[in-house]
């Protein structure tokens, strides 16, 4: 026994040795992927494929939960508000397929070169471009992170808690995992709090909504005021902001680089996506449903802030359904702080060709942590201060996604053409089509709701 | 999940090799527009210009 044990050892000690020189953070990914291996080899049971698909998912769910954020709640509500469980539903499921399209072809990007959005356009494209892409990423993530601290601070309020407790520990919480977590232990935790998102689907249960109503709005199309209204025009464009945003293009590829997905991994990073849009998709219907139940037809709806949204239904469904829209706001607003500045740390990492990984030891590479953290704590800090301005905040959200939003596709677009570096997983020429189809409706869009936002007497 | 230093050698060469984690990325060369790419940029950045003065002239206006 005793002779078994010392054998033991010393294979362990001769292994350590062996791999010793192997940087900590490759350490953690090759056990990631040994662990995926392993998976992998082993007898195809249903065990083993559920194991080896909940190894695999990730960067998918966290990029369509972290997009149903305080401020697309916001916008659900307002949607449903105005046009009630009309044309939005199927609309959003349009939508979901439009994310799926844009965000798939991240994943191929990042399996295939092993590199970042950010990193890919710094050095393809040039300094310009990169300095341009990365100072727009992290003024839109600072602002967006403003309105998640808000919408944290509102569903605190609803349970008596003050922002001056809520708002420091939802920064402290995030910068917490960031740093002391490796990306296994992130990805896992954040995949928790993004499941959470689906706290709106018994709302809206709750809500008890006229089901075959629900069912007849992906029959008909019809839109008070019709289709060309600028009302109908600035909430689609409103929708489709908060279903495609820059940050996703970003943080998807740069976390599929960090969990170590390989070509090999792209089907699963597909299915990861799929499932990801489908709950986005569902949780976006939901709270559609719940304004419409609760709020449709009341006057100024559509410019209804959170805090009207929240008295609304706690107007007609009551305390529970509250608390629980309360807590989803609250969700909504922490997967979203935690991916956005995670997605800031990376763009930061790639563009100086810091070391990049949440699995570096963050005493070797405060370079890539501290720039994320301070970002959040700017944010976190903002909201607190007195009279911040909400309206001005979106405001600005919005511009800086618009001024970004076609750079980013374009260059989405550009390097998923690049045979040099994309081989065979470079675009078809039918997924150029549909890519550029969408491309130009969503540019088209997103310009149009800045125009909207900016000239709101023009439209 | 089990730890690193669970593995044996050889699954952790094995996965080294084949994965290619052992390996350097190949280096990433600048790429200088040209044809519709150069067309493209241009493109961006005078839709990038136009966007930036009219967010100047709806916030010199004091449209919100």
């Amino acid at each position: 026994m005793a002779v078994q044990t010392q054998d033991k050892v010393a294979a362990l000690s001769g292994r350590e040795s062996k791999f010793a020189d192997l940087p900590a953070s490759l350490r953690e990914r090759l056990r990631d992927r040994l662990h995926v291996a392993e998976l992998r080899r082993r007898p195809r049971t249903l065990s083993t494929r559920l194991l080896l698909t909940l190894a695999l998912v990730g960067p998918g769910i966290l990029v369509m939960l972290g997009d149903n954020d305080a401020g697309g709640v916001i916008t659900y509500a307002q949607t449903g508000a105005t046009y009630g469980i009309g044309v939005f539903l199927p609309l959003t499921l349009l939508l979901g397929v439009m994310a799926y399209v844009v965000q798939e072809m991240t994943i191929r990007l990042g399996a295939v070169t092993r590199r970042g959005h950010g990193e890919l356009i710094w050095k393809r494209y040039g300094t310009f471009w990169g300095a341009f892409s990365l100072i727009d990423l992290v003024a839109a993530n600072v602002l967006t992170l403003m309105t998640e601290f808000i919408g944290i601070r509102v569903a605190g309020a609803v349970f008596g808690l003050s922002p001056f407790f809520t708002v420091p520990a939802a920064v402290a919480f995030v910068a917490f995992i960031l740093v002391f977590l490796r990306y296994w232990t992130w990805e896992r935790i954040a995949l928790f709090i993004a499941v959470l998102n689906m706290v709106f689907l018994p709302i809206a249960f709750l809500s008890h909504p006229e089901w075959a109503a629900v069912g007849r709005a992906f029959g008909t199309w019809h839109v008070s005021g019709g289709m060309l209204s600028a009302s109908f025009l600035v909430l689609v464009s409103a929708n489709i902001g908060t279903t495609i945003a820059p940050w996703q293009l970003f943080f998807q590829q740069s976390s599929v680089v960090d969990k170590g997905l390989l070509p090999q991994d792209i089907p699963a990073g597909r299915r990861d996506l799929a499932l990801g849009v489908t709950a986005m998709v569902l949780v976006a219907w939901a709270i559609i449903i719940i304004a419409g139940q609760t709020m449709h037809g009341l006057p100024g709806a559509q410019n209804f802030q959170i805090e009207q949204i929240l008295a609304s239904i706690h107007a007609s469904v009551g305390d529970t359904a509250t608390t629980f829209f309360a807590l989803g706001l609250m969700e909504a607003g922490l997967i979203a702080a935690i991916v956005i500045t995670t997605s800031t740390c990376w763009a930061i990492g790639e563009a100086f060709d810091l070391p990049r990984s949440l699995n570096e030891d963050p005493r070797k590479a405060l370079g890539f942590y501290l720039p994320g953290i301070l970002g959040t704590v700017l944010a976190g800090v903002v909201v607190l201060l007195p009279g911040v301005p909400l309206g001005f905040l979106n405001l600005l959200v919005q511009v800086v996604a618009t001024i970004f939003m076609p750079a980013a596709m374009l260059f989405l677009l550009m390097l998923l053409n690049d045979r040099e570096l994309m081989g065979e997983h470079v675009n078809s020429a039918g997924r150029n089509a549909l890519a550029l189809g969408i491309m130009a409706f969503l540019i088209l869009c997103n310009a149009m709701f800045g125009v909207a936002t900016l000239f709101p007497h023009l439209l | 999940m089990r730890d690193f230093d669970a593995y044996d050698d050889t699954a952790i060469e094995r996965l080294l090799h084949e994965e290619g984690w052992d390996r350097p990325l190949p280096p990433i060369a600048r790429q200088k527009p040209a044809g519709w790419y150069r067309v493209a940029f241009w493109g961006l950045q005078v839709y990038i210009a136009v966007m930036l003065v009219a967010v100047a002239v709806s916030f010199i206006r004091g449209v919100h």
